[in-house]
């Protein structure tokens, strides 16, 4: 396992806000994470990194990448996992590149981070080749671009580039398409596929839209409101989900269920229990349709298919 | 790009009305002051009839308005003031005279504020919330809120008259006959003939001559400094760029000064820009007179007790070109050191 | 907690702590004179006495060169500095406030104009700008609050116009304009409420600034002359004597640091609570 979580807890400002999460990465696969904006997924990804923000605390029992204890990590150990054995990608790459610097500047600096022993244009030509990776045209003039004069998809291919830079094998990607129009999200996409695949990293991949979950990853998990819902293999999920919410967000896809094309699409009334919030019981209980008195105890993730790691945190 | 260039030719017609205004205003000086102009620009006491007749002749009082006043900016673009009522000496080589002082003074007093006042900041903003954070931005808001003359006072009282470790008043010791090369004390006893004379000690004077004076107009920009870097570090620290600079697994080091600190200067340099001049010139208007140091603040202090028109007249004049291209280079400065702002200002 | 139940519309924070500064110094300068017999002009026998701590046989804070007691010279500065600053503060927030309102509302020429003024003014250090203008009128205390109410008037100038501009281009109030509203009603109803926190904080550092440069003016000789119990004037007064007693020299320079200190802390706490936004110019 490249990544190894049990029973993950965050705080937010000393309340309960993502409750005991567990899960895993294996070398090479696709993790991929679903839910409502506001559940928590970039928390997650922010404690994996060890990125988060102030009044922000993570506990577990055990958590481990790349081999690493993280539970055990010092500052030192962070920033060696962060500068070689993880990456991460962010949801807006437009305001995650430095207005102030180059690209230049920025990629050669993950580069000379990873690989200490390339000289001056070693580095460069090394930063050439991995925008060439990540489809970067003229990457010669490119390199001397501002943030600014990029396009979305374009800063957001300057971001994959300076990611896989240290060759990690684990990358951690917190909806990496859902600041690009459409068909830019579908190269960005494809891009991440490719290079999983000539790398053998592992991707741990975070979207509120189940289409591309279902297109790019082997294992999903649903999360809603702080907690993980259902997690399994993503045809089992999508094909047959457990949990209500899954359903409704499957019923949710345009152009699913069987629905003739121009019907109604199928919503999921209500909103969002706020993750720090306590509640008796199932935290989806009050949307649910299908709620009854057995809802009002807490919820534990059940085992549904003993070989396929399939669980749902519903009774049904 | 050319949208931007419209945006900066758009500023720099305001920065030229302001201009315009600065010379109505010194122009206007003199005709609103109650008396009689001539009279206020030749002096009143010991005027004789022809030099009455002469000033009446250059002011053209008895000619309109609009070629009054084209007169009076035609002399001053030629560097023409008119003389001083006290002195009977050219107002212009009067004041250029003490524009050295004043400008040795102050970029001291600035130099000490950035060296202090910004890694304050930035102290402040890093361990923000902490007893450090605390300490600084309370000495912060003291220095903000502190009287420069009376800070003046207390410094000497300390330093001088308490410790006796430096002198009280001017530039350099009366003992020293340092001639005046650069007009910049600093400079000029560095020059080989001093030297030759005096060694190092004429230096060493000057040096001690400026530090109380220095420390004293440093104060309330060094408050601002730390103010400013403090909320500008702040507001970048928590962008989502400093974020992939951690993820990328660099140095907390690296990632306040490189990626962080380069950012949140934006803000501190545009105030920087106006604080060299509040502090030039408002802190050498009292930080002079305190430390009788002979740069043009104290020459203006004394001009207004003289009712010395003609040298009130100029300095508003110098003194507002100076700010205006002060200004101007800031904002130039501003969209070279951000090149993400210029593209925005022009979208 | 307390405050905000009694209605007490106070700061926060450090903020509270100016605040009741200043409620002390008001105190001092407007509720002492009334129940001690104090006066800032009456010569003592005893000149440059030093300070008593039995304020019943000697005066509290000593006595001045001329005899005359420092406690109630500091007492008297303190009515004064404030009183002259409420005048200076009033004066330029009506004025600044107007002419900010005409600026953002109606806009055109008239915006122009306004604010190649206020650039004027701002372009010259305040100061400078007050010794000229206390040049052209003549020095004394009179002309210092004239000049002084000048140079604060462009900091509610700007506030008010940002506002105004702001406003004016949200919908609702394109909203009004469209049924009829005069632009006059919409100043009132629509800009004129949300002017008020932004002007709020303004007045309260505009009060400081006041005070500081009416100090600077005393202190210069330009300002208040010396009989004045001004705390300006008392420093400059008490600069020959700063080797042999120094305390007239600290003392009026404490009380005018108090004062600003409270009114920064005010303004800067209150800023934070009612406009986290706003930046200090
Ligand atoms: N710095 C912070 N301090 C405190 N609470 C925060 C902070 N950042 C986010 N939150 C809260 O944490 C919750 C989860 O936020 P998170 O960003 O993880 O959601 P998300 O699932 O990534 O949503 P999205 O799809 O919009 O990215 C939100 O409800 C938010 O209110
Ligand atoms: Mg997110």
């Amino acid at each position: 396992m490249i990544l190894s979580v049990e029973d993950l807890c965050i705080d937010i400002a000393g309340k309960p806000a993502l409750r005991s999460l567990t899960f895993s990465v294996a070398a090479g696969e696709v993790l991929g994470v679903v839910g409502e904006s506001g559940c928590g997924k970039s928390m997650v990804n922010l404690a994996l990194m060890g990125l988060l923000p102030d009044g922000v605390t993570a506990s577990a029992l055990r958590m481990s990448a790349c081999g690493v204890d993280l539970l055990r990590a010092g500052s030192r150990d962070w920033r060696a996992l962060r500068g070689g054995g993880m990456a991460m990608i962010f949801q807006n790459p437009m305001s995650a590149l430095n207005p102030c610097l180059t690209v230049e500047r920025q990629l050669l600096e993950s580069v000379r981070r990873a690989r200490a022993d390339l000289d001056r244009s070693a580095a460069r030509a090394e930063a050439l080749r991995l925008l060439d990776r990540v489809g970067i045209a003229h990457a010669g003039a490119r390199l001397k671009s501002y943030p600014h004069e990029l396009s979305g998809g374009m800063a957001q291919r300057i971001m994959i580039a300076m990611a896989v830079a240290a060759g990690p094998q684990l990358l951690i990607a917190d909806e990496p398409t859902t600041a690009l129009d459409v068909t830019v999200q579908a190269q960005i996409l494809q891009l991440l596929e490719e290079i999983r695949r000539d790398t053998g990293m592992a991707l741990l991949l975070v979207s509120h839209d189940i289409g591309v979950i279902e297109q790019c990853a082997h294992r999903v998990q649903v999360m809603y409101s702080g907690q993980i819902v259902e997690s399994g293999a993503v045809d089992a999920v999508i094909g047959s989900p457990r949990h209500p919410y899954t359903r409704g967000l499957v019923a949710a896809q345009p152009g699913r269920s069987g629905m003739p094309p121009k019907s109604r699409l199928a919503t999921i009334e209500g909103s969002v229990i706020p993750i720090t919030e306590e509640v008796d019981g199932c935290r989806f209980r009050p949307r649910c349709v299908r709620a009854d008195h057995r809802c009002l105890q807490p919820q534990p993730m059940r085992q549904i298919e003993t070989h396929s790691q399939r669980g749902s945190r519903c009774h049904w | 790009m050319d949208i931007f260039r419209k945006a900066s030719c758009r500023r720099l017609l305001e920065l030229s009305t302001t201009l315009l205004g600065v010379t109505l205003l010194a122009f206007f000086l003199i005709r609103l002051a109650p008396g009689d102009p001539v009279l206020l620009l030749i002096g009143e006491r010991g005027s004789d009839p022809a030099q009455y007749r002469e000033m009446a002749m250059r002011l053209g009082l008895e000619k309109p308005l609009v070629a009054q006043y084209l007169q009076f900016v035609g002399s001053a673009l030629q560097g023409d003031f008119g003389v001083s009522v006290v002195s009977h000496q050219g107002v212009i080589g009067e004041l250029l005279a003490r524009w050295p002082a004043t400008i040795e003074l102050g970029v001291s007093a600035l130099l000490i504020a950035c060296a202090v006042g910004i890694p304050a900041g930035v102290a402040a903003a890093v361990y923000r919330n902490s007893v450090l954070d605390y300490l600084i931005m309370t000495v912060s808001i003291f220095g903000y809120s502190i009287p420069v003359f009376w800070w003046g006072l207390v410094l000497i009282l300390c330093f001088s008259i308490g410790l006796d470790l430096t002198p009280v008043a001017g530039r350099i010791d009366i003992l020293y006959d340092v001639p005046p090369a650069t007009g910049f004390m600093l400079v000029d006893t560095l020059m080989p003939q001093v030297i030759e004379d005096y060694g190092l000690s004429a230096f060493g004077s000057a040096l001690g001559h400026l530090v109380l004076p220095a420390l004293t107009m440093a104060t309330v920009p060094l408050a601002v400094f730390a103010r400013t870097t403090r909320s500008s570090m702040l507001e970048v620290l928590s962008e989502d760029y400093i974020r992939t600079a951690r993820a990328k697994g660099l140095s907390e080091l690296r990632v306040v000064w490189r990626h962080a600190f380069r950012n949140a200067l934006i803000p501190v340099v545009t105030v920087g820009g106006v604080l060299f001049v509040t502090t030039v010139i408002t802190g050498a208007i009292l930080t002079e007179t305190i430390f009788a140091w002979p740069g043009v603040g104290r020459y203006i202090v004394n001009s207004v007790y003289a009712r010395d028109y003609p040298v009130i007249q100029a300095s508003i004049l110098l003194i507002g070109v100076f700010v205006i291209l002060v200004n101007g280079l800031i904002e130039y400065f501003y969209s070279a050191i951000n090149p993400a702002i210029g593209g925005r200002r022009a979208g | 907690m307390l405050a905000d139940r009694m209605g007490l519309p106070l700061p926060g924070g450090w903020g509270n702590i100016g605040f009741l500064v200043l409620a002390c110094l008001l105190a001092l300068g407007f509720v002492f004179p009334l129940l001690l017999d104090l006066s800032p002009y009456r010569m003592g026998s005893e000149l440059l006495q030093a300070p008593s701590w039995n304020p019943l046989s000697a005066p509290l804070l000593g006595t001045d060169d001329l005899g005359r007691d420092m406690f109630a010279r500091l007492v008297y500065g303190a009515r004064c500095s404030l009183g002259i600053g409420f005048v200076v503060v009033t004066v330029s927030l009506v004025v600044g406030v107007g002419l900010g309102l005409l600026a953002g509302v109606y806009g055109g020429w008239l915006d122009t104009l306004i604010m190649r003024l206020v650039d004027l003014l701002m372009c010259l250090p305040s100061i400078l700008l007050a010794i000229v203008i206390v040049a052209v009128l003549g020095s004394g205390l009179g002309n210092a609050i004239v000049a002084v109410t000048i140079i604060g008037i462009p900091r509610f100038v700007r506030v008010v116009r940002a506002v105004a501009i702001q406003e004016m281009q949200k919908t609702y109030v394109t909203a009004a304009f469209a049924s009829g509203s005069s632009r006059l009603r919409v100043l009132c109803t629509e800009v004129l409420p949300n002017c008020v926190p932004p002007v709020i904080v303004q007045a309260a550092l505009g009060f400081s600034d006041a005070i500081l440069e009416i100090a600077a003016l005393g202190f210069l000789g330009l300002g208040a002359k010396p009989p004045v119990a001004e705390w300006g004037a008392m420093l400059a007064d008490a600069r020959p004597f700063i080797e042999s007693h120094p305390l007239l020299v600290v003392m009026p320079g404490v009380c005018i640091l108090l004062t600003v200190l409270s009114f920064n802390l005010v303004g800067d706490a209150l800023r934070d609570r009612l406009d986290p936004k706003m930046e200090r110019q």
